[in-house]
């Protein structure tokens, strides 16, 4: 059933913003380019990409989801899109370059609408004044494709901490890392990836009475697409095993592990992994697929700062990324989504893989690799076992779920409070990223210290690792160490650990103040190729910041959300005394207003002052004048 | 220096124009023939003083810069009274300035004599291969509005004598000349003693005046 029969029978419960690119936009920034970032807003909510900066026709590849609760109520301010396109302004306001506004309830009608469609920029009030240009959007309406094991999960996710839920994202976007770079840093990881959200795609797009019995296919076909897929992608790399890539999902999904609730949340998912295809189940199939075109850009990071040697795959991969939703949006049926997928994840392994050219797989991540992995393989069994009785479990919920869903619009609405959830989730996840990041990057100048990071990591995490283990204990070979080693262990660690484990683990640290110098890595870590790129990431599809996250945000949350700014500020701020190069690369444009602002005001006191001085010397320079001139007679010169 | 002890006239000349057009140095070669290729922004107000013989007659040039003012300072008026010259400076390389003739010389009105004799300059001549006003365009507007027009080289040294010197001789001519005399146009001389110890000239003592 394609999506757009779907949303013929049923009202979408959310409507998914892809902002791809403008072009001929009014040139407000220097040197005819603009800084251009567009606000994304349906209701109250609104979301802002990343700024494009110094182009003309900006490219953004991000993406927002909203909620549209009572669709078809005729409540036209709340169904209607607002794109806005901003130039962001060194000084003063953000200059607006002109807005979309769609009707989502027409565009909702309209079936010959393209999916992907060019919309024209209009000015502040909504009218044509002149040419503003046109800003290319995707537009997907999507309903929540939750199951009963879904609707369980949601439940078990309320006591959950919110970091842990930000951990079950980082996992997704792990998984999701497939078309990307990060395949060229975890080769296993792709193939994995590929599978996973291959499964997603379909379980996204099967309608929820067909989805049981594709489930369960898949779970008897051992050789399902996924395997097929993994099969491709490993083929250019013969030598890494499917282990690799569960050791390494597993690895990211693993860490920052923290509740045990959280751990229960991972063994389950874990569980279903290796049953095949049932990612589904584990969250909602839309977000899941939203997050990993979301999530590429940070996995580019991740790779890049992780090793030199993808940041170059970041293009193909994001594309790829994109292409995957476009794929999964335009074509309603799981078949067509499947071969697409396929088509594309084959492609981009096999790009990844030639990206990833054996001279820059070098011995040294192999050298620290082998610990980490023989932990997690043990533990990944005993998990695997336990979850297999979750998955029955799981299953038969499912389906009950399935049933009820369709009348009952009260958990329609459950499921669209747990879509937002996760959205935030994600948001925060981003930030938290970013604190990352910087650390990464800090770290990356100290690779040779990262074996013992990893060996003490994997002992720290080795539980979340366990949950993931998917498919095959046969799998379980020390072969992949390498890989495993190659995916910065760093990457998926929270903030508030990994500076003790970091300091521990690599005496040879330098200072705090130095490692955090972040934007150019200095030459001495022998990755110079690296280090160009880190400055060269690009804004990718990822989850768009929030502009209003306090708002709709439960209490919980946003404690939650202080913690995990905090640390990120705090770096920044460290950053900026400490570094050369480029002291505010890593702060967010609101730290940056803020600063910006503040500076302005100190400027403007200077100023004032200065005005009072120079009326001062000019009084005493009048006086002068009118009293006696001659001190005014130039020095050397003669009278 | 001898010629200081004895002189018939001070004339102050004012140099204006926008920031950066060369002032500093023109003043600085006509008065101590001296050139700074990185003089930096003048700050407050300082005058040169040099003095020269015209038609048998010795005549002090005392001679005012200070920063191109961008807005109303109390010095503004301070800094044109008594002023019976003004050398409107502008930079050939660089239009703008040139443009903010028309401004200055507004401010000059507002604040000087009516009769004051300004001197439009173009200056930085050698930059010609960056020229972006045209020598003849800068002729019409002084002609235009009854200023001298003249293009110096602080740097080469070209015209800029010459460039004073006509504005002295201008000044002179009109201080000589009766009408001026009775009119509000006055030579000024400092408050020190030396300005009347060689009055010989009767035509002196009309148009001083001790600030």
């Amino acid at each position: 059933m394609s999506l757009a029969d779907q949303s013929q029978q049923w009202y979408p419960t959310s409507v998914q913003v892809t902002v791809l690119q403008a072009r001929n936009l009014r040139i407000k920034g220097k040197n005819g380019t603009n800084d251009a970032y567009a606000i994304i807003q349906v209701a109250k909510d609104k979301f802002s990409t990343s700024v494009a900066e110094k182009c003309i026709a900006p490219v953004w590849k991000e993406e927002a989801t909203f909620d549209l609760p009572m669709f078809q109520s005729g409540n036209a301010e709340r169904q209607t899109l607002y794109v806005v396109v901003m130039h962001r302004a060194l000084v003063g306001l953000d200059k607006l370059l002109g807005q979309a506004i769609v009707n989502l309830l027409d565009l909702h009608d309209s079936k010959s609408r393209k999916r992907t469609d060019w919309y024209k920029l209009v000015d502040k009030n909504g009218k044509e004044d002149k040419e503003r240009g046109e800003v290319l959007l995707d537009i997907q309406f999507m309903r929540n494709n939750m199951t009963a094991s879904m609707f369980d999960l949601s439940m078990q996710d309320k006591p959950r901490s919110r970091l842990s839920k930000l951990k079950d994202k980082v996992r997704g976007k792990k998984r999701d890392g497939l078309s990307d770079s990060a395949s060229a840093v975890v080769p296993s990881a792709v193939s994995q990836v590929l599978t996973d959200s291959e499964e997603e795609q379909e379980a996204s797009t099967v309608s929820p009475k067909s989805k049981p019995p594709s489930k369960l296919k898949s779970l008897f076909a051992p050789k399902s697409n996924l395997h097929r897929g993994v099969s491709q992608s490993m083929s250019t790399l013969g030598t890494l095993p499917e282990k690799n890539s569960s050791l390494s999902s597993s690895r990211s999904s693993g860490l920052n592990v923290e509740s045990p609730d959280v751990k229960r949340k991972f063994k389950f998912l874990g569980h279903k992994r290796t049953g095949s295809t049932d990612s589904k189940a584990s969250l909602g199939p839309f977000s899941l697929l939203n997050r990993s075109k979301q999530n590429i850009a940070e996995q580019n990071n991740l790779c890049i700062n992780g090793s030199h040697v993808y940041a170059e795959e970041e293009e193909p991969a994001a594309s790829s990324g994109s292409m995957l939703s476009l794929s999964s949006s335009a074509k309603g049926s799981a078949e067509d989504l499947r071969k697409s997928h396929e088509r594309n994840a084959s492609d981009v392994s096999v790009d990844s893989f030639k990206g990833l050219s054996v001279p820059t797989y070098k011995p040294e991540p192999m050298e620290r690799a082998p610990r980490a992995p023989q932990l997690s393989g043990e533990d990944e069994e005993k998990k695997h076992r336990k979850a297999d009785g979750r998955l029955q479990e799981v299953m038969d919920r499912q389906e009950e779920q399935d049933r009820r869903r369709q009348q009952e619009r009260e958990e329609r609405l459950r499921r669209q409070q747990e879509d937002q959830e996760k959205k935030r989730q994600q948001e925060e996840e981003q930030q938290r990223r970013r604190g990352e990041e910087e650390k990464r990057k800090t770290e990356e100048q100290k690779r040779h210290e990262e074996a013992r990071v990893t060996e003490r990591l994997s002992s720290l995490f080795g539980l979340g690792k366990k949950k993931e283990e998917p498919h095959s204990p046969a799998t379980e070979h020390p072969t992949h160490m390498e890989v495993v080693a190659s995916s910065n262990p760093f990457e998926e660690i929270p903030l508030s650990s990994d500076t003790s484990p970091y300091l521990e683990g690599s005496p040879a640290n330098p200072p705090k103040g130095a490692q955090s110098s972040f934007a150019p890595a200095p030459p001495s870590n022998a990755f110079p190729g690296r280090t160009a790129k880190v400055s060269a990431v690009k804004p990718r599809p990822h989850p768009v910041k929030p502009m209003n996250t306090a708002e709709n945000q439960p209490n919980i949350n946003i404690s939650v959300v202080k913690d995990l700014k905090t640390p990120t500020i705090r770096e920044a701020t460290e950053k900026s005394k400490t570094t050369e190069g480029g002291p505010f690369t890593q702060l967010t444009q609101e730290e940056l207003i803020t600063l910006v602002v503040k500076q302005q005001a100190e400027l403007s006191k200077k100023d004032s002052k200065i005005l009072e001085l120079e009326d001062y010397i000019d009084n005493l320079l009048v006086r002068v004048i009118e009293e006696k001139p001659s001190i005014l007679l130039a020095l050397n010169s003669k009278v | 220096m001898g010629s200081d002890e004895a002189y018939n006239f001070v004339f102050k000349v004012v140099l204006i124009g926008e920031s950066g057009v060369g002032k500093s140095n023109l003043l600085s070669r006509f008065t101590k023939n001296e050139f700074n290729h990185d003089s930096r922004t003048t700050i407050g107000v300082e005058f040169s003083t040099r003095t020269m013989e015209l038609n048998g007659l010795t005549i002090k040039a005392q001679i005012w810069d200070t920063a191109g003012l961008e807005r109303y300072r109390a010095i503004t008026s301070a800094y044109y009274r008594g002023a019976v010259g003004a050398l409107l400076v502008y930079d050939i390389s660089k239009q703008l300035t040139y443009e903010s003739a028309e401004r200055w010389l507004k401010e000059l009105y507002d604040h000087a004599d009516p009769h004051i004799v300004v001197m439009l300059v173009g200056n930085k001549s050698d930059l010609e291969s960056l020229r972006a006003v045209s020598t003849t365009d800068a002729k019409d507007f002084a002609e235009k509005n009854g200023l001298l027009f003249m293009e110096t080289s602080a740097l080469e040294s070209t015209n800029v004598e010459i460039a004073f010197n006509n504005v002295l001789i201008e000044i002179h001519k009109k201080v000589s000349s009766k009408e001026v005399t009775h009119g509000s146009i006055s030579a000024v001389s400092l408050s020190n003693t030396r300005a009347g110890t060689d009055d010989t000239q009767g035509e002196t003592k009309p148009c001083c005046r001790n600030l």
